[in-house]
């Protein structure tokens, strides 16, 4: 008792208290789970024990690269991840853009309202969406469809679901739409921290609307830009699921496929939860590897690093 | 200042309100499984209630066949709370039901009840320890060890993980040919259409295509103006290969089901061929749809849509051909059929439809109880009454005394009444709940249609009775048919015409581990590409899908799995010699 509440005096240990529960939920929802990757040393089957499972070692592994079309499989999806992550960080600037637009509309009921109808999107689920999508854009019934035959742009419907073409700038169209609202909270919020004297100095000396905005607003958002961009890159591979299982089919399916729609399919799917675990511990070591990109680039660009 | 930075923090916590608001609308409206769980928790309450008071216990089902879910009332939950004590609730299993199973195995309990659709499946169940034998429990099973004892051997030797016992036991068990009734395939042509353009002979499969061309070109709109196809297909069936594209091998005396995913068997020279070649049946289907396509025939949204979407356009008359008499869609409505329209059976001459043939140890649709359940008592004493003529009686015909009963002689007949429910498939019966509700529940039945029941001597549906004489009489349309054709049903007909093909028995062992693999990579292949041929813009971009398909699944090492299949093929056909 004496020595607990010698400890208990010293500053550093009360800390450590507090941290405590942080420190455990850390440790059971992001170490914890680690404990799954030994499923991909084995070669197992839902329902018998993991021990009762035959050992392979490392043969899932090796199955990535040395099997032909594995590995061309791999190829292909690991091409989409990125292809898609970069359209995303490409078009990043698009939500900043967009809350400065909104903040410039004077009518605050007419801005209110499209800030809501913009923001909604984000809590429709992706099951939904599709639906949505189905009802716009089937082949005779999709009113998208209808609409061109009726005015007589086309004469049979496109199938736009159906199709292989531009599916990663679909995909992030959709994306876009879904998430471009929301994503201007964080400016919007922003921007009112901008101070108003800064506004008023530069209209004071002739600015001009789109002046104002280059010079005042757009510097004043960019920090909280950059640190987005670095979150999203680090997010890069992470592109979910939910929206490519939805949209995929037979045509699109080579150009949809992302890491984590692999592994599902793999896994969850094609009943090969093993093999679908060693695949996504590659996830984990692309993010570590792009983790020390990142944080060589910082250190070489703002002399700085978080190690 | 201030006020600006207020309201941006009010707007911000509004929009989040508003967000968390409509999320929650969303999930009202598209959470089914939310509701489900939602209402798991009550109906445990009132079951565990209820089971101090007078005994009823909730079986929580799980069945890969099923269609529906939810607690399970009407006139059968009646008849099962008095017979047995036990109410069910169906869990969703819905279109990817394999997936949950897994995951329920993964989890290391299965709940009270589970319908399979696989052998494998139950064999890994059984490894896992998540199932009871029924051997153990054989003093409460008097019905099921009477009626289904070749399955329960056949279960216990081969599904067995090597224990010995019986975990599981096949459903719809069938020891005689029906001869007289429908087939499971037709295939269906709009009749009327059909007759209007003069009924063209139809020689072998291939002239079908042509006969739907002259149909179209008469009737190519709806009457509300929407497009009519000849073919609207749907994906979500796919397995380990495009699940529709096996139907002109089965009105062409071909089995799937016996030699592996990606073989063929013809059950006239019980050869065995690969999907891969050229000349096969799925090829030559895949090639239907594709050249199908091409005339403008076929659906669009064939590739993007579901089974409901497909067969609510064949419904709204969208469709002129169905592989099958029940995926109309309600098409066939009594008032069109008495007008003389509607989907029949429309025969080729050279037509060999395939009979799944006898099933003595009974479709592997099997049923086991889980090592898992509170109640193994109550879950045994279900199934035995299950299993029992009694209440196989009852769920092929509906309650006794109301659309059927016996004649003094203990035979049974179908009331006047009874007509009423079955000419209206959608009327109430007392205590609620269709006529055919109650065999859609779990969409298992211990016995098939025609199978002879011991106790009363007749098949189990009432179809298959004599008519007495107050039956209604047959629609125009079905007359029609019987002139033009010079028989009484289908069955009849290709019994006439000997176009009925019998698939052997020949209970093949579930497949190995390792060659499961292949298959469902290969399986992945095939069902993308089969999709992608059928939607092709021209032969030589078929041509090329093709070969890419045949080249990665022979890389993919797809012989191991056909070789497997062969080799186990040989020895199951032997062994089911023994029971035919």
């Amino acid at each position: 008792m004496k020595r607990f509440t010698e400890l208990y005096r010293q500053r550093g240990f009360r800390l450590f208290l507090m941290i405590l529960p942080l420190l455990l939920l850390i440790f059971i929802f992001s170490y914890l789970p680690l404990y799954g990757w030994i499923y991909a040393f084995f070669d197992y089957k839902p329902g018998r024990d993991l021990l009762d499972c035959e050992f392979v070692g490392f043969g899932n592994f090796k199955r990535m690269v040395m099997d032909k079309y594995a590995l061309e499989e791999l190829i292909n999806v690991m091409k989409n991840t990125f292809g898609m992550s970069f359209l995303g960080i490409l078009t990043s600037p698009l939500p900043m853009i967009f809350a400065i637009f909104l903040g410039e509309i004077g009518n605050m009921p007419f801005r209110k309202c499209v800030q809501t109808l913009t923001t909604i999107p984000n809590f429709i689920s992706w099951v939904l969406v599709y639906s949505v999508a189905y009802a716009m854009f089937s082949v005779n019934d999709g009113f998208v469809n209808r609409l061109l035959m009726n005015w007589g742009i086309i004469d049979e419907g496109i199938n736009f679901l159906a199709s292989g073409d531009h599916v990663w700038l679909t995909m992030w169209a959709w994306a876009t739409w879904k998430s471009l609202g929301w994503s201007a909270i964080m400016y919007i919020a922003c921007m009112a921290s901008i101070d108003g004297e800064q506004y008023e100095a530069a209209k004071v000396d002739g600015a001009s609307r789109m002046q104002r905005i280059w010079y005042v607003t757009i510097p004043g958002l960019l920090p909280t830009y950059f640190v987005l961009l670095l979150l999203s890159i680090a997010n890069l591979i992470n592109n979910g699921m939910e929206q490519y299982f939805v949209f995929q089919n037979a045509m699109n399916k080579s150009s949809i496929e992302v890491l984590d729609l692999y592994v599902y399919n793999q896994g969850m799917a094609g009943i090969n939860y093993s093999y679908a675990t060693a695949v996504s511990m590659l996830k984990s070591v692309v993010s570590i590897t792009l983790l020390f990109f990142a944080n060589k680039m910082s250190k070489l660009i703002r002399g700085e690093s978080v190690f | 200042m201030r006020f600006k930075r207020a309201m941006a923090l009010l707007l911000t916590a509004g929009l989040i309100a508003a967000g968390c608001g409509s999320q929650t609308a969303e999930s009202q409206t598209t959470g089914a499984q939310t509701d489900a769980t939602a209402a798991e928790q009550p109906a445990e309450n009132v079951a565990e209630e209820a089971a101090d008071s007078q005994e009823v216990v909730t079986l929580k089902v799980f069945s890969m066949p099923s269609n529906t879910s939810g607690v399970v009332e009407g006139w059968w939950a009646d008849i099962l709370r008095e017979e047995v004590g036990v109410e069910l609730e169906i869990l969703p299993s819905g279109n990817e039901g394999v997936q949950k199973l897994q995951a329920l195995m993964a989890s290391g309990e299965l709940p009270d009840i589970v319908v399979f659709n696989d052998n494998k499946l139950v064999e890994n169940a059984v490894a896992g320890k998540m199932l009871l034998a029924y051997d153990d429990y054989k003093d409460l099973l008097p019905n099921l060890y009477e009626n289904a004892e070749n399955s329960l051997n056949y279960y216990a030797d081969n599904v067995s993980d090597g224990q010995g016992k019986a975990y599981s036991v096949g459903t719809r068990i069938l020891n005689n040919l029906p001869t007289k009734g429908s087939m499971n395939w037709g295939p269906y042509l709009r009749y009327d259409l059909y007759k209007q353009i003069g009924s063209p002979e139809i020689k072998t499969s291939e002239d079908y295509l042509d006969v739907l061309k002259q149909m179209h070109e008469i009737y190519s709109e709806n009457e509300d103006g929407q497009k009519v196809y000849a073919f609207s297909l749907w994906s979500d069936w796919d397995g380990n290969r495009m699940s529709l594209a096996d139907l002109l091998g089965n009105i062409n005396g071909t089995s799937y089901d016996l030699c592996g995913y990606f073989q063929e068997l013809d059950l006239e020279t019980n050869e065995i061929t690969s999907i891969f070649d050229e000349n096969s049946w799925y090829q030559k289907t895949l090639r239907l749809y594709y050249d199908a396509n091409q005339l403008g025939l076929l659906d669009p949204d064939s590739m993007t849509q579901r089974f409901d979407d497909a067969t609510g356009k064949a419904g709204a008359g969208r469709t002129l051909f169905s592989w099958w008499g029940w995926a109309t869609g309600g098409f066939d409505t009594a008032e069109r059929r008495a007008q003389g329209i509607g989907f029949m059976p429309v025969e080729a001459e050279d037509i060999k439809i395939l009979h799944q043939g006898l099933q003595p140890i009974g479709k592997n649709w099997s049923i086991s109880v889980s090592s898992a359940t509170e109640y193994p008592e109550k879950a045994m004493e279900f199934i035995n009454y299950f299993f029992s003529e009694d209440a196989d009686m009852i769920l092929h015909n509906g309650p006794q005394g109301i659309v059927w009963d016996l004649d003094e002689n203990g035979k049974p007949y179908v009331t006047k009444e009874g007509y009423d429910y079955i000419l209206d498939g959608t009327k109430e019966l007392p205590g609620g709940g269709s006529l055919t509700y109650a065999r859609n529940t779990m969409n298992v039945l211990a016995f098939e249609d025609a199978e002879i029941s011991d106790t009363y001597g007749v098949p189990f549906e009432y179809s298959y009775w004599d008519k007495p004489d107050y039956a209604p009489e047959d629609d125009a349309l079905t007359k029609q048919w019987q002139e033009d054709y010079g028989a009484v049903d289908q069955i009849d007909y290709l019994t006439q015409h000997d176009g009925i093909a019998v698939a052997p028995f020949a209970p093949v062992a579930p497949i190995p581990d390792d060659l499961e693999q292949i298959s469902s990579r290969v399986g992945e292949v095939v069902r993308t590409y089969s999709w992608k041929m059928v939607m092709a813009k021209d032969d030589a971009e078929y041509e090329q899908l093709r070969q890419e398909m045949t080249e990665k699944a022979i890389g993919m090492e797809v012989e191991k799995v056909n070789e497997w299949y062969k080799e186990q093929y040989q020895e199951a056909y032997e062994f089911g010699q023994k029971y035919s």
